[in-house]
């Protein structure tokens, strides 16, 4: 894609919208030093890539905060840059950034806002199309580590340079990926291994430990032999290990029975823990309260049940004498029967209500029933975790005399613990008690139906205090566990020692922890591999940079540099990149050296050698050569000034280097300060017929740009001439000046137009129609006009040639004495 | 320029293909595949972490 214009507004040192057309071919922008020019460039960084190199490759990025946008413009008004790029078949797309408030770029194609810019390459990992000054220098003059990674950023290998980076930090500091459960595991096998090296009659085993996983077969065979010499012969395969525990426990007794045994909670006992403490809430909670509460009636309606019972019977009798009270035999009026009607109807309402109540109360039973159940199995779970340790306590003067003096610490540890888990436990059962004994009170009450809402007040009470006691028992088991273990690991080898069964112990160990053993190898396997991961990556990116930086990139630079070099220069050159220590694939080795030499010897080193002319040449070479190098949808190179401390020979060789680049296909957009060069550009590549803009002056509205003719009339004139008198005259060139006739015309045309009305037109817009029209209007004579307008005859509207189009020497001829002929009008 | 046809091409994302090709290791195959993503290193590390934990959490 080629760049068709640029419109700016408030970026950089753009203040008011303005609008810069390109030629698709070659664009010259000459302004004196801070007029403006590097805006433009910066502009099209930003557009394409939402940041500019500059701030991107500033120290302080703090300094560049808020750069961005024109310090004059206007409040009300936004920055934006909006491109328009052309493809090979002329379709236009919009490329339009607008920079938002915290200095972020909004991208829209053809109107819609997108999130990137869709482009056929990923463009973070093709070369940035811009040559700039600035990051010349920082590509050269920096050590070789750096200027790798700068090497790197020009050719779009930055995304590996990252990955090399993270793979490396990943494989050599892994701690902090390795999940707390694998540190256990690690911590839970490491003692064993250093007393397994203790051991001097287990030295094979531990020889083929040492060999990691791969040695773990042969290590788990000599354990085998090794069990089997410890225990009798006839022992089966099966029964060594009890066998060995056996032997072991029996020597052990001998010196001291029990251990500082403290058992954590299991997953599935904290889970059963929490669902109980849950339900033991719910329970007592509000429906339970109610529930009770409403039983509370039962007792207050006992007296209507009696007068409904009583109800009963007299109606029933009422029914064989009506008009006589069955219990007096006095006389009953009607009056008096409805009354007795009435009210017996009332009473079964109320004694049918009752029995609603009656099922609540026996569904209280049976929720108590469980409930305390539940409290049971709760009080039981907890309490014997510490049953084992309380054991203990008789027993701590013996133990003392096992674990003193040497391990007073453990001991002490035991001795504080076992005391305060009494503390701990009596509190849980103390108010487990309570519990119960206020729970026996609830289901009292509601079996003898003489409910009392203070006791459920009591019952929820005691449930809360027990409910905190077990959390802090819990708690408490927790924390001591891992103590206690140790404490547990140096009695274990302390007795071992006493009774002389350390090796035994290892080999039970070593049984029993196989399936943890064979993790920890499998673990240290994968974890010891990423050394290997490493390097391999290392050589993959080191490869792969080589690959683009070596041969073929050497060659190209070398091929660029030797054009810009003149005949007069001593003979002091670069000489290609040195990169064998990257060949080494390590981070910390890649380093890209400048070979020069002088007169044909090596000099140590080219940055300290080269004059700073050569060095700028040598950037613009690399700079080239990575633009041309691979895939790249940009077919456009923009130059941000790049003639600096160079003489006239070398500046003139850098202008067939454009006039190269243009041939080759590339759109070059170049701004230089330097105006005489620029102008010998324009005049050295006359034949391309570019666009030239000339930047006056800078205002707070922000640069003034005028657009200069590429060449004079008088110039195309006289280069028509002599194509018609050459007669080895291509086909290419003959065509080439008729086109330059035509752009005479249009010159001519227009410069009539403003002398005779006063109007300016631009040449490039004008066509047949519009040449003829304004003639006509100028008063030009009819036969001329007509005969000006034949020279439009092979082109349509577009200055495109007809399909049919071939040139003719005498065509051409004619063509040139009509234009000549006018010009003469014009005087 | 047809947006909605344009299919954009990494050459990282191939270069990732070609070292996958290149690893016989499936544990460094692993981590290179979740290099690839939004949160590459996050996301590395998190498989690395997902690895140790399968081998400590494997019953054989």
């Amino acid at each position: 894609m080629k760049i068709k214009n640029i419109t700016i507004q408030g970026f950089r040192g753009f203040n008011k919208v303005y609008t810069i057309d390109f030629h698709d071919r070659l664009t010259l922008i000459y302004a004196p030093n801070s007029y403006g020019k590097t805006s433009i460039s910066e502009a099209f960084e930003w557009l394409l890539y939402g940041k500019t190199s500059k701030v991107d490759n500033a120290d302080s990025k703090e300094e560049y905060r808020g750069s961005y946008r024109n310090r004059h413009l206007i409040d009300s008004l936004t920055p934006f840059v909006k491109a328009t790029f052309m493809d090979d078949n002329g379709n236009e797309t919009e490329f339009h950034g607008v920079l938002t408030e915290d200095e972020i770029i909004q991208r829209f194609i053809n109107g819609q806002e997108v999130e990137s810019w869709l482009l056929p390459q990923d463009i973070s990992e093709i070369p940035r199309p811009f040559i700039l000054q600035h990051a010349l220098k920082y590509l050269l003059l920096v050590k070789p580590d750096e200027r790798f990674q700068g090497f790197a950023h020009l050719l779009g290998l930055e995304k590996l340079d990252i990955f090399q980076k993270n793979i490396v930090s990943l494989c050599t500091k892994p701690d902090a990926c390795i999940p707390t459960e694998v540190n256990q595991l690690f911590d839970k096998i490491s003692p064993l291994e250093t007393r397994l090296a203790g051991q001097s009659s287990l030295a094979t085993i531990e020889k083929a430990f040492k060999k990691g996983l791969a040695g773990l077969a042969e290590a788990y065979k000599a354990v085998a032999s090794e069990c089997r010499r410890r225990v009798p012969s006839e022992t089966e395969d099966e029964s060594i290990l009890p066998q060995l525990l056996k032997i072991r426990k029996d020597a052990v007794a001998k010196i001291f029975k029990g251990r500082v045994a403290l058992q954590d909670y299991s997953d599935k006992e904290k889970y059963a823990n929490i669902e109980d403490d849950k339900y033991f809430l719910d329970c007592i909670a509000d429906p339970f309260d109610k529930k009770y509460t409403e039983l509370l009636a039962l007792a207050t309606v006992q007296y209507i049940l009696e007068r409904a019972a009583f109800f009963d019977l007299g109606i029933k009798l009422l029914d064989k004498t009506p008009k006589e009270c069955p219990f007096c035999g006095q006389l009953i009026n009607n009056v008096l029967l409805k009354h007795i009607h009435d009210e017996h109807t009332n009473l079964t309402d109320e004694k049918n209500l009752t029995k609603e109540l009656q099922k609540q109360r026996n569904e209280i039973i049976i929720l108590l029933t469980e409930f305390k159940s539940r409290l049971i199995a709760y009080q039981t779970r907890n309490k014997d975790k510490s049953t084992q340790l309380l054991a203990l306590e008789p027993t701590l003067d013996k133990l003392k005399t096992v674990l003193l003096p040497k391990h007073q610490t453990h001991f002490s540890a035991v001795e504080t613990t076992i005391l305060e888990l009494s503390t701990v436990r009596d509190n849980l059962e103390k108010s487990y008690n309570q519990i119960l004994e206020a729970l026996a009170k609830v289901e009292t009450s509601v079996t003898d139906s003489k409910e009392n809402a203070a006791l459920v007040k009591v019952l929820r009470e005691v449930l809360t205090e027990y409910i905190s006691d077990a959390l802090s028992y819990a708690r408490f088991i927790s924390v001591k566990v891992p103590i206690m273990s140790n404490a547990d690991d140096i009695l274990k080898h302390e007795l071992d020692v006493l009774a002389g069964t350390e090796d035994i112990s290892v080999l039970v160990d070593l049984l029993e922890q196989r399936l943890d053993i064979e993790k920890k190898f499998k673990i240290k396997g994968i974890l010891d591999s990423l050394k290997d991961f490493r390097k391999l990556v290392d050589q993959h990116v080191a490869n792969r940079v080589l690959e683009a930086i070596s041969c073929e990139l050497t060659s190209d630079v070398m091929e660029w540099y030797r054009q810009i070099k003149t005949t007069g220069d001593p003979d002091v050159h670069f000489n290609g990149f040195d990169i064998e220590r990257t060949k080494k694939g390590e981070l910390k080795a890649r380093r890209i050296q400048i070979k020069a030499k002088s007169y044909g010897k090596d000099l140590v080193s080219a940055v300290s050698s080269l004059s700073e002319s050569k060095l700028n040449a040598l950037g613009l070479c690399v700079s080239i050569a990575t633009n041309l190098k691979g895939q790249s949808p940009f077919d456009f190179l923009i130059i941000d000034d790049p003639i600096q401390s160079w003489d006239e020979d070398h500046e003139t060789r850098f202008i067939e280097v454009i006039r190269k680049l243009v041939e080759g296909g590339k759109q070059i957009v170049m701004m230089s300060h330097n105006h005489k060069w620029i102008n010998g550009v324009r005049s050295c590549c006359r034949t391309i017929n570019g666009r030239f803009y000339e930047i006056t002056g800078y205002t707070e509205a922000g640069p003034h740009i005028i657009e200069v003719s590429w060449a004079s009339w008088e110039e195309r004139l006289k280069e028509v001439d002599a194509i018609i008198k050459d007669e080895t005259a291509t086909f290419v060139k003959l065509q080439h000046a008729e086109e330059e006739i035509r752009f005479v015309i249009t010159e001519l045309a227009a410069e009539l137009y403003f002398k005779t009305k006063g109007v300016k037109k631009k040449p490039k817009d004008l066509n047949l129609t519009k040449v003829r029209k304004m003639l006509v209007e100028c008063g030009i004579d009819n036969s001329l006009v007509d005969r000006i307008t034949q020279t439009f005859e092979t082109t349509d509207d577009s200055h495109h040639v007809t399909m049919d189009y071939a040139p003719n020497r005498q065509r051409i001829q004619r063509y040139h004495d009509w234009a000549h002929e006018l010009s003469k009008v014009i005087g | 320029m047809n947006n909605k046809e344009i299919i954009q091409h990494s050459s990282f994302e191939e270069y990732l293909d070609e070292l996958l090709a290149e690893l016989s290791d499936p544990v460094h195959k692993r981590l290179i595949q979740a290099y690839r993503g939004n949160d590459p290193v996050k996301s590395m590390e998190s498989k690395l972490g997902e690895i140790l934990m399968e081998v400590l959490n494997h019953e054989d």
